[in-house]
């Protein structure tokens, strides 16, 4: 039987949350964005809309993906309550660089929005993932993103890391930010605030053990350029394909946090965790696989 | 184990004024059996046994059977009593003067004069070091039964544990209350001062604490003592027969709802139709849905024959209301992680067959159903 109250929980509710997660994030990637343009006596008309555009295109992509979709493929009346295109689309197209190239973005997003759409993979991969990988993928095919910030962050400081100044997603090098985030998304019940949490606190151990044992700092700064935050705040806990039980939790966060820093040491790359997650996914459905198939 | 209040929708306080509804007209009485003890159009005094372990709750003429709705929605064969209102009863023989002069025996023998299972069994079990907890706790929001009997009855129940304590020797009496309730627990206390071996436990406004497993893992998560609970109106109940050796026959029952006029709890005899109480109330609109037990139960009867039982504790008259769109799973652990009996509803929906321990399980608390924010009826799993 379905109680006659209501408790405040919905999608609705969740995908707001998000949004009002995203709002200081992007306040303070304009403000960046604007400062850095006044102090080199960059500003011009396009310059100056060039952020706002970056953040439109996922929003209008998404908006005519799930019009399409909802109208002419399923036939019924258009309703974006229940749809998480806008806000996965959104949050991917915050990781990416200032720099990034509109026409490669708005086809990529495209073609990969629509198959996700149609083949209804929404809660069987983790799509923010996903659709970041391809964007990264495309934009290094066409050279259009292909410059390092593991060598770029060398030359700040921790504050100025920490607070996000320097060169990274436009609207996720905050770290400050993103603790605000992360703290309002903890508002919502539904959000997995636990996965976000013991993923840094693994993370974090693994560098402070490793800074004690060997005294370098370097990783230290690539954490700090909000990547990996921003990700495990907003891309690791995906709802439909993390764990909810507190011991898998622990086991999930543990393996990505992990891989995270062994990729990031070997490699030196910024999107380690990334692969991590993916690793990881791939990990975790070949397990569940094999035991569903033992069981039958 | 994660803890949560259920949010306060509708303004529903109830009156401090409790009205009687003793003397209806007619009484229905579940009948267990079809073996009777009486016949139509015999007199019949109260507490007379009607059929065996069934006892009449008015004195008055038997006038026949007819079909009667209880709180669980299920339909019963009831004997109508017509009542004469003038509650003729035998009167008890060695009644004692004070609650405390009984002995053990005597006590759970008078419990068994009118079959009293659960107390019966709570009485038996009764050692020294017996923790022995009173959940006077009501989970249901806008039900205020307990409340009413702890600021009505103070001095009855503390009296009756007090008693309890002497008789069964036992020194570890909890009255566990809801710190929310702040007038009765106010009254509790300032009376309670007099009983040291009754202790007083507030506990959080937290929805399934009324159960009392529930209230066993919140209080002692690692017990091994031997814990016993009793409720307020087990209380009551074993009152009146160490005072009266009567069968209690009235009952407190909270009527409600966003189209009641005037929402109050009630006294009201036990066997009464509760169409006869709902007449006397001063409904807003004519398009309205009855509820019983509480609106996170959900359980919508219709009021045509529905009586009231030992199991009835609040009548909902509330206005029709859509329920949200089924979406799907979101996989957001909400149902696990609040479930107060660690199942995993999400997963339990999943199969074809579920294990009738699972199901046992299951104290029908609806918060994982409350809990979705997918909207989905987490409890289909009980039904397959």
């Amino acid at each position: 039987m379905i109680p006659f109250i209501k408790s405040n929980n919905s999608l609705k509710k969740l995908k707001n949350t998000y949004y009002v997660a995203l709002l200081p994030l992007f306040i303070y990637g304009l403000y960046k964005y604007y400062s850095l343009l006044n102090q080199f006596n960059l500003i011009n008309f396009l310059a100056i809309i060039h952020p706002l555009i970056l953040i439109l295109i996922p929003i209008i992509i998404s908006l005519i993906i799930e019009i399409i979709y909802q109208k002419y493929y399923l036939k019924q009346k258009i309703d974006l309550t229940n749809s998480l295109t806008i806000l996965n689309a959104l949050i991917v197209t915050m990781l990416l660089p200032i720099k990034t190239n509109y026409f490669v973005l708005s086809i990529v997003l495209f073609l990969s929005l629509s198959i996700i759409k149609i083949l209804k993979l929404e809660n069987k991969i983790n799509v923010r993932l996903i659709l970041f990988i391809i964007i990264f993928l495309a934009l290094n095919l066409f050279n259009f993103n292909n410059y390092n910030f593991y060598q770029d962050n060398l030359k700040y400081s921790f504050i100025d890391l920490f607070i996000g100044r320097s060169r990274g997603g436009i609207f996720s090098t905050s770290n400050l930010w993103l603790i605000v985030s992360y703290l309002i998304l903890c508002s919502t019940p539904i959000y997995k605030r636990e996965i976000p949490f013991y993923f840094n606190l693994f993370y974090l151990s693994l560098l402070s053990i490793y800074t004690i044992i060997f005294n370098n700092y370097d990783l230290w700064l690539l954490y700090l350029n909000g990547f990996i935050l921003f990700s495990s705040i907003f891309i690791l806990p995906y709802s439909y394909t993390s764990p909810n039980y507190k011991k898998e939790i622990n086991i999930y966060t543990f393996i990505i946090a992990i891989l995270t820093f062994i990729l990031t040491l070997c490699f030196k790359i910024y999107y380690a965790i990334f692969l991590a997650i993916l690793l990881t996914n791939i990990l975790v459905r070949l397990f569940k696989f094999i035991t569903s198939k033992e069981n039958t | 184990m994660k803890y949560m209040t259920l949010k306060d929708e509708y303004n529903l306080k109830v009156s401090s004024h409790i009205t009687d509804y003793i003397a209806p007209l007619n009484v229905y009485v579940p009948l267990k059996t079809y073996h009777l003890k009486v016949k139509s159009n015999e007199y019949v005094y109260k507490e007379q046994e009607l059929s065996p372990n069934v006892y009449s709750p008015v004195s008055g003429v038997v006038i026949g059977v007819e079909k009667c709705l209880n709180a669980l929605g299920r339909e019963e064969a009831c004997l109508i009593i017509k009542n004469d209102g003038k509650e003729q009863y035998q009167k008890p023989k060695n009644l004692k003067s004070k609650l405390t002069n009984y002995q053990k025996e005597e006590v759970i023998n008078l419990s068994s004069k009118f079959n009293y299972e659960n107390i019966i069994q709570v009485l038996k079990d009764l050692q020294k070091n017996t923790i022995l907890i009173i959940n006077a706790i009501e989970d249901e929001l806008y039900v205020a039964n307990n409340v009413m009997i702890l600021e009505r009855k103070t001095d009855l129940i503390l009296e009756t544990l007090n008693a309890l304590s002497e008789i069964f020797n036992i020194n570890n009496i909890i009255l566990a209350l809801k710190d929310s309730d702040s007038a009765s627990v106010a009254k509790i206390f300032s009376n309670s001062a007099r009983y040291p071996q009754i202790k007083i436990k507030l506990i959080p406004n937290y929805y399934g604490l009324g159960d009392d497993l529930n209230l066993l893992n919140y209080l002692y998560p690692k017990n091994n003592n031997q814990v016993l609970f009793l409720h307020l109106n087990d209380l009551i109940k074993i009152y009146n027969l160490l005072k009266m050796q009567k069968l209690t026959t009235k009952k407190y029952l909270t009527i409600t709802g966003d189209l009641i006029a005037k929402p109050q709890v009630i006294n009201i005899k036990i066997g009464s139709k509760v169409k006869e109480v709902i007449k006397k109330q001063k409904i807003k609109s004519k398009n309205y849905i009855v509820i019983v037990n509480g609106l996170m139960q959900n359980k919508q009867l219709n009021l045509e024959n529905l009586i009231v039982t030992e199991d009835l504790d609040s009548i909902f008259i509330m206005s029709p209301r859509k329920a949200g769109k089924e979406i799907d799973c979101l996989n957001c652990g909400l149902c696990h992680k609040f479930c107060p009996r660690h199942l995993n509803p999400q997963q339990l929906n999943k199969l074809k067959k579920v294990d009738i321990n699972l199901k046992k399980q299951c104290n029908n608390c609806n918060l994982c159903t409350y809990l979705c924010p997918a909207k989905i009826n987490l409890t289909k799993w009980k039904e397959g």
